[in-house]
């Protein structure tokens, strides 16, 4: 029988009193017990109905919920799921050193954000965050926090997540471009599909769709601290 | 200790990139974070002042707790330090963190509830090593040594500057708590955790109170035990809820979703092997639908003494692979950390007391010759 118990077992045994503890240390202990169950088994409540998809209860239990698990339980575990991503996505950006001028034409060509960090995760056994995360993060807090193609904020942070975006870009181009300061910025996503194997179906979900950033002009203060 | 050891890595491994990603030089300027976190009411000391010498020694006490944390010493103080520096890292750029770092923020919180200094640790040893002590004895709770009343004396006036000062713009406020059990009232929370260690402390050395004592003790245990249930839940939950997504993907279904990420330039740092994994439709197919059962099975297997080990062993290889295909490494690290919650402790210390066999066999081997 002695194999048959659950077998997660805490270092600790629970013992909850000493034999000689009197009977009113033995109630206080059982009351506060009681409570820390009770708070153990709320907390898990709201972390089961914050990870689950959208349903009646999660409706029900929204703000109780959130105020809980917000800011420090906060979870996602959609990992790969339900579809994994199915696009290289890259991010460009580029560059007029002339600000007076608004027409395309004066741009710069179209430089690679993505491509540096894929050449430094290559080969690399613990590849950094700064390469595997910062493009990508930032530009995923950028996609929603704005409406796309109008590119009107949707979100308190639609502010902050334009200037991140923005900085990011900044500090990986430098604050000249053939020696003039530059001006004006802009930053697109490209989308390429992996292709399906000879065996797969073509089933996937993934709607990433390229897009193209308004210019934003760029003043010595977007440089702070990150030259 | 495990989560303490992928933390401590993972920052000497940015070491060259903290100012960028955490420091001085980020895109996400203080100033930023401050904006972007007065919505959010998460907890950062790195905001606390712009200074570069704020960040560096941030930066650096934040890589001393996690060792002294991993070695165990004075393990209920140090968990309280641990839990506000991956707070500290994580809240002071969300922008920079993938699935790792979620897992060590909840796990950090949960550790300090636990006690995770029973066995493996520069405590247990001090313990052990006290005149009448022995591997078995679970009293006193404290530390021995002049070491433990310095540094809660010290913590307590570190916690009372900072938030006199005014250093920590309103972190450790009070707080009025928008939610039951939320977060937000910092002080409050960290001035319990001061009480309890002093009265914990204070109890056992001054006065002998056996009922006072059987209520601490017993409330010691209880929160214990259930701050490892919630882990152990929590764990459930993250494979779980996993499995339950992807058993909604189509890519899932068709037995491809695999060979995705290892196509992906961001999730391949080693494109050859990743291609060469993919090459054969069976072996995509095997790994896209063990990958969902392994997920799905885990919170019915893991409860099953005999289930469990083959349960654990598997997960822990598919994440190390994963750590190194995917390039993932803190991640599959944290995971396996998180696995080990299940590894009950009489096997851990069986392991060990194997591991010290080995090694005392290996110095016999080498004197000899």
């Amino acid at each position: 029988m002695t194999r048959r118990h659950i077998d997660f077992e805490p270092p600790v045994a629970a013992v909850p009193a000493e034999p000689e503890a009197s009977r009113t240390a033995r109630f206080v202990i059982v009351v506060l017990a009681v409570l820390i169950v009770l708070t153990s088994v709320w907390h898990l409540a709201a972390v089961v109905l914050y990870v689950t998809p959208d349903n009646s209860m999660t409706r029900t239990y929204k703000k109780q919920v959130d105020s809980h698990i917000r800011p420090e339980f906060e979870q996602n575990w959609e990992l790969f799921a339900p579809d994994p991503i199915q696009n290289n996505i890259s991010v460009q950006a580029r560059v007029q050193t002339a600000p007076e001028s608004p027409d395309a034409r004066s741009a710069s060509r179209w430089v690679e954000l993505t491509g540096t960090d894929v050449r430094n995760i290559l080969h690399s056994l613990a590849p950094s965050h700064e390469d595997q995360l910062m493009v990508q993060r930032a530009w995923e807090f950028y996609a929603r926090t704005h409406q796309p193609l109008r590119e009107t904020p949707t979100s308190p942070d639609a502010d902050v997540a334009a200037e991140y975006l923005k900085r990011v870009a900044l500090q990986r181009l430098g604050r000249d471009w053939k020696g003039q300061p530059i001006a004006r910025v802009e930053l697109q996503e490209t989308v390429a599909p992996v292709p399906v194997p000879d065996w797969g179906a073509a089933v996937g979900r993934d709607l990433t769709r390229p897009r193209t950033l308004p210019w934003w002009s760029v003043t010595d203060a977007d440089y702070r601290g990150i030259e | 200790m495990g989560f303490s050891l992928v933390f401590g890595a993972y920052l000497i491994r940015e070491w060259t990139h903290r100012r960028v990603l955490y420091g001085d030089r980020s895109p996400l300027s203080i100033e930023l974070a401050q904006q972007f976190l007065s919505q959010r009411h998460g907890f950062t000391m790195f905001t606390w002042s712009t200074s570069r010498w704020w960040f560096e020694s941030l930066y650096m006490a934040a890589i001393v707790v996690s060792v002294l944390l991993f070695l165990g010493w004075h393990t209920r103080t140090m968990s309280v330090l641990f839990m506000l520096m991956v707070l500290s890292v994580e809240n002071r750029n969300m922008f920079v963190a993938d699935g790792g770092d979620g897992v060590l923020h909840l796990m950090a919180i949960y550790l300090v509830l636990t006690r995770c200094g029973e066995v493996w640790s520069l405590d247990a040893r001090r313990r052990r090593r006290m005149p009448g002590g022995s591997a078995d004895t679970r009293l006193p709770r404290s530390v021995p040594g002049r070491s433990g009343p310095v540094l809660w004396v010290l913590s307590g006036g570190l916690l009372a500057c900072a938030q006199l000062s005014g250093l920590s713009g309103g972190m450790l406020a009070w707080g009025a708590p928008t939610g039951w059990l939320s977060l937000h009232g910092w002080a409050a929370v960290l001035w319990t955790f001061w009480a309890c260690a002093g009265l914990t402390y204070g109890f056992e050395r001054l006065n002998r109170n056996r009922d006072l004592q059987a209520v601490l003790d017993g409330v010691g245990v209880m929160v214990h035990n259930c701050a490892m249930a919630v882990i152990a839940v929590e764990v459930c939950l993250i494979y779980s809820v996993a499995g339950w997504y992807k058993i909604q993907g189509p890519l899932w279904e068709d037995g491809t979703a695999v060979y995705y990420p290892l196509h992906l330039a961001y999730y391949s740092p080693w494109p050859a092997l990743s291609h060469a994994l993919t090459a054969d439709s069976h072996v995509v197919f095997l790994i896209t639908y063990g990958t969902v059962l392994l997920q799905v099975a885990f919170p019915f297997l893991v409860f099953n003494s005999r289930c469990k080990k083959a349960l654990l062993a598997a997960l822990m290889v598919e994440h190390t692979c994963m750590g190194v295909l995917l390039g993932l490494p803190f991640f599959s690290l944290a995971m396996i950390a998180a696995d080990a919650v299940f590894l009950p402790t009489r096997s851990l210390l069986r392991a060990a007391e194997a591991l010290s066999r080995l090694r005392k066999r290996l110095i016999r081997q080498k004197t000899q010759r």
